[in-house]
């Protein structure tokens, strides 16, 4: 009996050692998170301004210069990313939930996953080669290509997990009031799909507007207003890049500026689609 | 009896969907074509040396690339060895040790680490955590355990351990998620039959850890690949020197920090060719590693179910 | 009796196994048939042969014929989708399309007709009257179909079903997820509307059989043991095995 008493201090001991142990992990795992955030905002804050935000970059010590271009231009590769993106996700996605379940659909998803794990300066250097070599120039087309290609297998995916949750019963009905097979696709499945579907894509999306690597070989730089999508065009990301260094400390504080737009862009979609999808799923 | 045919809208959005998919499904093999066909010229011209020569001189011209390849495994594994330990157990206390309520919300927080931009990460490591190392760390540990060789002797702030936590922060989040879902792929049963037992919440867990080993691996496998291929944030507190001894506070450079920083300099058609090669080498190594993670994922979760 | 849907010597397995052993059965029109046995004895798999609905499962493979207006369904040169329109079905669990509003849910199937929008309105209406769920309904028809009780979303999805007026109507256990005054209320409807549509339903409830049914079928193992007017296979069932059933003694 004292025996059992003390085995059972023992464990109880290593239980709450173990998950103090954990709940530090986590607290260690958040800090940067905290970090960051405070860092940029507290960086980035003196720079913002309406002219900063709707203004051409005029070098040096110009107050009234801005990252206007940047902005339009990581809109616009967003833009072309989503336009190039999304829809062959969506039919790559619902290609594997409908007919994917067998060793074509296996393989397919192993070659999307590739894709997935595809480092996003390989994806740019992989346009670069395909496009901007025989084109003879960098692009916005070429940027928003690049961009595209990573949000391809990310909304596939999704797409595929969200399609697969509709309940049987839902296509059913469809089918048996006489609807084809793809009508009840069409008409039933993906709508409600919908909302896994979209949270997914604007994921992608947001991750993507941050990315600077697919970028450096593709859209290049701009300091201008955009001229063309067949022109290189200006992005927050190379902006960025192109400045953190600058001898000139008002350049440099641009960049923090840019950071902090960026920032609040991208942190702030991931933010309300994380608490949208959790608290739709806390929903009966 | 016959099997009727198929509806012709139905043949049609079948071999519709099919077609984009099979395009889609090309794209990677596409990738490995292109860029092996551009960086072609440059493996004729320098043969293995391109992988293992320590000479990365465009001028001369010559291309040993071993220093980025070395640099690429050498950051990836420390960010490996920082984030698989707090990842596992985030992902435990995630799944297991914390109170109900705080789950989702924390979870949250956690997935958010990867809504941060990468170039974010960087500016926040160079200016932000890289003059802590060189002012502060790197010298007290030097001073107390300089003579462990793997410190190397130099305190530059950036450099190779620094990249590794840069790295280790940026896949924590994926390493955590599917580390999570592998724990609670964990049969209920399982676990409800241990704590029947009278197991206490981290002898459930502990147990839970074993069942889910293959998920975890495939955790620890995706991690890995992404770190590996991550860029900007690693160009940004690395250092970019070629440098390739096993040194934590050494700078140093990876495939893609490399090709990151000589986006400009690519005139000649040979050097070209060579900095493509670097992104062939980068994508056969992500390639191998990821696949590897999906096959040991696929199989024992067959058996499973 | 003039019938309207009849099977001859219907087959149906899945893989290997063979699920449902030769059902010849002819059913009347403009009444109501109960289809009753215990749990795995074929009767759901026996409804849905009657609508093509095995043509998702892609192991199923059907033998014998299914007659109806004159034709085998199941021969190649048939139009599944036509078949689908002349005879309807309702399921187990009410599911009204999520995503749509009352009025949308219903509206379906006119919509893949073709009809006029006017025509499509005036449907909808006539639809969710003979499901006596309008009333119900008129004020919140743009409202979404799963805001409704159990019992309201499954007299929608009869009114969906309804929509493209079918001659036949298959009901899969379709109270089986209500509660009794919900019940009540729809083995009203098959009275009312049998009268236009011929029901075929599943039902595990014998008494719901008894009550609402005008003929019944006993299915035991993947065989029609006994079919004939409801009253008298109560009263007085032909075969011992119908007797067991109904008195209680299994199943």
């Amino acid at each position: 009996m004292e025996e059992a008493r003390v085995t059972s201090l023992r464990r109880k001991a290593t239980n709450h050692a173990f998950t103090t142990i954990a709940a530090l992990a986590l607290l260690l795992a958040l800090v940067p998170l905290v970090g960051v955030t405070l860092y940029v905002l507290q960086q980035g804050a003196p720079a913002l301004s309406w002219d900063f935000l709707t203004q051409v970059p005029k070098g040096s010590d110009d107050p009234t210069s801005g990252i206007g271009p940047a902005l339009q231009g990581t809109l616009v590769l967003t833009l072309l990313a989503a336009a190039i993106g999304v829809p062959l996700g969506i039919a790559a996605g619902a290609w594997l939930a409908e007919h994917g379940r067998n060793k074509w659909g296996d393989a397919f998803r192993l070659l999307l996953d590739s894709m997935a794990a595809t480092p996003s300066i390989v994806m740019g250097l992989f346009v670069f080669a395909v496009v901007v070599i025989s084109t003879g120039h960098f692009s916005a087309m070429a940027g928003g290509l690049a961009l595209g290609l990573m949000v391809v297998p990310v909304v596939a995916r999704t797409t595929e997990v969200a399609l697969r949750a509709v309940p049987d019963p839902l296509r059913e009905a469809g089918i048996a009031l006489g609807a084809t097979h793809a009508r009840t696709l069409v008409k039933v499945t993906l709508p409600a799909a919908g909302s896994g579907i979209v949270t997914g894509a604007i994921l992608a999306l947001a991750r993507v507007a941050g990315e600077t690597a697919p970028l450096l070989f593709t859209a290049l730089y701009s300091a201008y207003w955009m001229r063309g999508f067949d022109k290189p065009i200006a992005a927050l990301s190379t902006f960025i890049y192109q400045f953190y260094r600058d001898p000139t400390p008002a350049l440099r504080q641009q960049a923090w500026g840019a950071a902090f737009v960026l920032f609040v862009a991208v942190f702030g979609a991931n933010v309300l689609v994380r608490i949208l999808t959790h608290a739709r799923s806390r929903q009966p | 009896m016959a099997k009727r045919s198929e509806h012709p809208t139905d043949r049609a959005t079948r071999l519709g969907l099919g077609l984009v998919a099979a395009a889609v499904a090309m794209t990677v093999l596409a990738i490995a074509y292109v860029l092996g066909s551009h960086a072609w010229d440059a493996f004729r011209f320098a043969g293995t040396s391109l992988a293992t020569g320590s000479d990365w001189d465009p001028v001369e011209p010559s291309f040993g690339a071993w220093p980025f390849i070395f640099g690429t495994l050498f950051s990836s594994a420390i960010a490996i060895a920082l984030a698989v330990p707090i990842g596992f157990l985030v992902a435990l206390f995630l799944t297991e040790l914390a109170p109900r309520w705080l789950r989702s919300p924390l979870g949250i927080l956690v997935e958010l680490l990867a809504g941060v931009p990468s170039i974010v990460f960087g500016m926040w490591g160079f200016f932000y955590l890289a003059p802590k190392m060189h002012e502060t760390f790197e010298p007290w540990v030097l001073a107390h355990a300089g003579w462990i060789p793997i410190f190397g002797e130099v305190t530059p702030g950036v450099g190779f351990l620094l990249a590794g936590l840069v790295l280790a922060i940026m896949i924590l989040p994926t390493i955590t998620a599917i580390s999570r879902d592998a724990l609670l792929g964990v049969p209920r049963l399982e676990r409800e039959a241990a704590y029947a037992l009278g197991a206490t919440r981290w002898e459930v867990a502990r147990t839970s850890l074993r069942s889910a080993k293959a998920g975890l691996f495939a955790a620890a496998t995706l991690g890995l690949g992404r770190a590996l291929g991550e860029t900007i944030a690693v160009t940004l507190v690395i250092g970019n020197v070629a440098h390739s001894k096993l040194r934590l506070f050494d700078q140093g450079a990876t495939l893609a920090s490399t090709l990151a920083n000589q986006v400009g300099e690519a005139s000649d058609p040979l050097m070209l060719s060579a900095l493509i090669a670097l992104g062939f080498i980068l994508f056969l190594l992500t390639l191998v590693v990821n696949l590897g993670a999906r096959l040991v994922i696929e199989r024992p979760w067959r058996k499973h179910a | 009796m003039n019938t309207i849907i009849e099977s001859r010597d219907l087959k149906v397995r899945f893989g290997s196994k063979e699920v449902l052993h030769g059902i010849t059965l002819a059913v009347p029109a403009n009444e109501v048939t109960a289809v009753i046995g215990p749990s795995g004895c074929g009767k759901s798999t026996f409804l849905r042969a009657l609508n093509l609905m095995h043509d998702l499962t892609p192991t199923a493979r059907i033998e014998g014929k299914v007659v109806f207006g004159g034709k085998d369904i199941y021969a190649p040169d048939v139009d599944p989708v036509d078949i689908r329109r002349r005879i309807g079905m309702v399921f187990q669990k009410p599911n009204p399309f999520p995503t749509m509003s009352i009025f949308e849910n219903v509206a379906f199937g006119p919509r893949l007709l073709g009809l006029s929008r006017s025509d499509v309105r005036e449907r909808v209406e006539e639809s969710l009257k003979r499901a006596v769920i309008w009333d119900e309904t008129k004020d919140r028809l743009k409202s979404p179909a799963t805001d409704l009780s159990g019992g309201q979303q499954q007299r929608v999805c009869i009114a969906r079903a309804l929509a493209v007026k079918p001659d036949v109507l298959l009901l899969d256990e379709p109270t089986s997820a209500l509660d009794p005054i919900a019940t009540a209320k729809i083995e009203d409807l098959l009275d009312e509307l049998k009268k236009d549509v011929t029901m075929i339903i599943v039902t595990h409830n014998m008494q719901q059989a008894a009550r609402a049914s005008d003929n019944t079928a006993y299915f035991l193992n993947g065989d029609l043991v006994e079919y004939g007017p409801t009253q008298k296979l109560f009263e007085n069932p032909k075969d011992e095995r119908t007797e067991a059933y109904i008195t209680g003694r299994f199943g």
